[in-house]
């Protein structure tokens, strides 16, 4: 089930014993906090998210995993707050029968995240915090044109 | 929650004292046609930009989402050059500048999404 957590990720569980005997491969995909955003220093990046909306919105990127690669398990784990280079942002999971759907699974899961997720992050460097808003990043109306 | 003007047409701040309109006709209560209070909410640079994570404006069901980008144009200048690059959502749902405002209690305003 999706998560934000403003707690360390670092201890989230990804390695326990698959619950689905039929499972034969686990593919975890572990987001970090890199230390230079465009060739700036970054010493930390603070995320913000809608949570109502980014909670739903990833347990919809959850279920259209299951349905569209035929995994058996889909799991977004994602880090608000302040997160210091070198710590965990977003942990993506997926299980299936065999590694070629859980790793295309996972890629598409993150992908998606990046897309359609309502998240922000702010880079915070030694000389300042600037908000990272993609071009590619604006989330598209999903209700239909009023009549 | 912050309260702030100047006072665009289109809308009333909760501080207001309801007055009645002399242009609209006598008409039962519609949710439609009634200014109720919608928290508006900000995120990201909208959030640095309004000075505030959120507001209270009240606002007539027939708005288009279009023509609430106008009043907040109006009532927060600073935001004005980012609102095109944002998305607006009721209630937790992305809708089109032609959609109405209608029953929303919440409205976001939603800049390009960054997560990961």
């Amino acid at each position: 089930m999706a998560k934000l957590l403003r707690v360390p990720l670092e201890g989230v569980e990804t390695q326990s014993e698959s619950q689905d005997p039929s499972n034969g491969a686990r593919v975890v995909f572990t987001g970090l906090v890199r230390g230079d955003t465009n060739g700036a220093t970054t010493i930390a990046l603070e995320y913000d998210a809608y949570e109502p909306m980014a909670i739903q919105a990833m347990k919809d990127l959850e279920a259209e995993a299951l349905q569209l690669f035929g995994v058996k398990r889909a799991l977004v784990i994602h880090r608000l707050g302040r997160v210091p280079v070198g710590q965990i942002s977003v942990v993506a999971l997926v299980e299936s029968g065999h590694r070629k759907d859980a790793f295309a699974a996972c890629e598409w899961l993150m992908n998606e995240v990046k897309k359609r997720v309502p998240i922000w992050k702010k880079d915070i460097g030694p000389n300042g915090e600037t908000w990272q808003h993609p071009l590619s990043g604006n989330l598209n109306p999903t209700r239909q044109e009023s009549p | 929650m912050t309260q702030i003007g100047p006072k665009p047409s289109g809308y009333r701040s909760d501080l207001d004292t309801p007055q009645p309109d002399p242009h609209q006709p006598d008409l039962p209560s519609s949710p439609k046609t009634v200014k109720i209070p919608r928290e508006v909410l900000f995120f990201a640079i909208a959030w640095d930009l309004a000075k505030t994570r959120s507001l209270t404006l009240s606002l007539d069901g027939n708005l288009t989402m279009g023509q609430f980008r106008e009043i907040l144009q109006s009532v927060l200048p600073d935001l004005g050059p980012h609102l095109p690059s944002c998305a607006l959502a009721l209630d937790g749902v992305v809708v089109k500048d032609t959609d109405l405002l209608g029953t929303a209690k919440a409205i976001a305003v939603l800049p390009p999404v960054s997560g990961g």
